[in-house]
């Protein structure tokens, strides 16, 4: 009972602070929709002849890029900027638990009365935040499709957007956990280095490989491994929480504004 | 309640901020702490309420020992440096968050705590556009809303005006006289002569000096 008024309280109070980046995602699937909705009409575009439906938007928003290398091996400049802009948003739609290393979450850290309590309880929000965020964007994407008369199909998608989710979950809790550590500000700084490596080092070990459709095994055949994307997915996840249990348990709230 | 500090001590970065302390503390009595900026007031408060662990020695709550057998005193409103408080919440709204927490109280006790600060709780300004001391008392206000067996303030009086600090230093006696134990720093000596039992003078993270009345 007590877990629960903390994560209600937590969700309020957070709320506050990150709805206007929950807002701004809706704009970006906004944004995606008329993206792909332009190629659609397009009678040269590429998609012209594809059936309009939920899985093809999805694709059209969560390809990414193929891996950057020309035939010599060399990495080639270009940026997936629309791709990007999806994640980084995922990244900073959990900013507001910033407000917890400040006077302010110091009200909430002894209140809660326990500090193994007091991080679950952010680990909790943070991933119904990270959920929040994508149900908005497929919401309005589904939506959209319905109305304009498209399928709902999600076809080959289905897998693969179930690991985008759990990817984003997992490394938002653990940037929230680095934060306990360097800061909000670095914190966030280290995603976005994070993810903009992703685009142009094709390892298993960067999350943001696992993020873009044409770099599958799906569709590449040797690409990234799904159950390597697990792996990881746990992996960060356990870091992040029991972690962030060892780190509360020997926290100095200390923060001075 | 009764808080004992045992040798309690605590280092950061190899900076000894708070050396061997040694005290015991007991409800319905005010503990007065003064010292210069940095002598480590607010520090040892950080040590009593839990939010900070002691590197050295230990602060035992009723019997149980702070980090060990409990995080946090249970019944502790604590006002520590500057209050803060969501921006874009009104007081009311910013103490119901709060007292959402533990569900001690009821919405008619937040208000009659904010009337008792000095506070209308109708008012319908959001936190930001609070002044310094309107945010003062509301910090002394979620302080007291659950009537805390252990209350810690640190420079509860400032940013407010003459009146305002004779209605807070009253609102201190009260909290006293229900039995509370209160924890003041205060940079006026005036102030702690008159309303504290026992004053603890510091000095580089050190009790120096105490004074008994």
């Amino acid at each position: 009972m007590k877990g629960y008024r903390l994560l209600t309280s937590d969700i309020r109070a957070a709320m506050q602070k990150q709805k206007f980046f929950l807002i701004a995602g809706v704009i970006f699937a906004l944004q995606w929709i008329s993206g792909y909705l332009e190629i659609c009409s397009d009678p040269v575009g590429i998609k012209s002849n594809l059936e309009f439906s939920l899985g093809e938007m999805f694709l059209y928003c969560f390809q990414g890029i193929d891996p950057l290398l020309d035939t010599d091996g060399a990495v080639v400049l270009r940026l997936p900027i629309g791709w990007l802009s999806v994640f980084l948003e995922a990244h900073f739609s959990v900013i507001g638990y910033a407000e917890n290393f400040t006077l302010y979450g110091q009200q909430y850290f002894f209140r809660s009365g326990n500090r193994s309590w007091w991080w679950i309880s952010k680990c909790i929000w943070n991933v119904s935040t990270t959920v929040l965020y994508f149900a908005l964007g497929f919401t309005v994407y589904g939506l959209l499709t319905f109305f304009r008369g498209g399928s709902l199909k999600l076809e080959k998608m289905e897998g693969f957007l179930l690991l985008i989710i759990l990817v984003c979950i997992s490394w938002n809790l653990f940037q929230m956990y680095i934060s306990m550590y360097v800061g909000t500000f670095i914190g966030i700084l280290i995603s976005i280095v994070t993810l903009l490596s992703s685009v142009f080092i094709y390892s298993p070990l960067l999350p943001g490989n696992y993020l873009m459709y044409l770099r599958t095994e799906k569709f590449m055949g040797n690409g990234m491994k799904t159950v390597n994307g697990y792996y990881i997915v746990s992996l960060l996840t356990v870091i992040a929480i029991v972690g962030g249990i060892l780190k509360s348990r020997h926290l100095d709230y200390l923060v001075e504004e | 309640m009764v808080i004992r500090l045992e040798k309690a001590g605590k280092k950061i970065r190899n900076n000894i901020i708070l050396d061997n302390i040694n005290m015991e503390l007991r409800n319905g009595r005010i503990y007065g702490f003064q010292g210069i900026n940095g002598c480590g007031k607010t520090m040892l408060m950080r040590l009593i309420s839990g939010l900070m662990k002691p590197t050295s020695g230990s602060v035992i709550v009723d019997e149980k020992i702070l980090g060990k057998d409990i995080d946090f005193p249970e019944k502790m409103g604590l006002l520590l440096e500057n209050p803060a408080f969501l921006e874009h919440y009104t007081g009311v709204q910013n103490l119901k968050l709060l007292a959402g927490l533990k569900e001690y109280i009821d919405e008619e006790q937040i208000y009659r705590t904010l009337r008792r600060v000095g506070l209308n709780p109708n008012d319908k300004r959001k936190y930001k556009k609070y002044s310094l001391g309107m945010k003062q008392k509301l910090g002394i206000a979620a302080a007291i809303m659950e009537q805390p067996e252990l209350l810690i303030l640190d420079e509860p009086t400032n940013a407010l005006d003459q009146r305002s600090i004779a209605s807070i230093l009253n609102i201190i006696m009260e909290e006293k006289k229900r039995g509370a134990l209160i924890v003041l720093a205060c940079h006026d000596g005036y102030i702690l002569e008159n309303l504290a039992d026992e004053i603890f003078t510091l000095e580089n993270g050190r009790i120096v000096n105490t004074l008994k009345r």
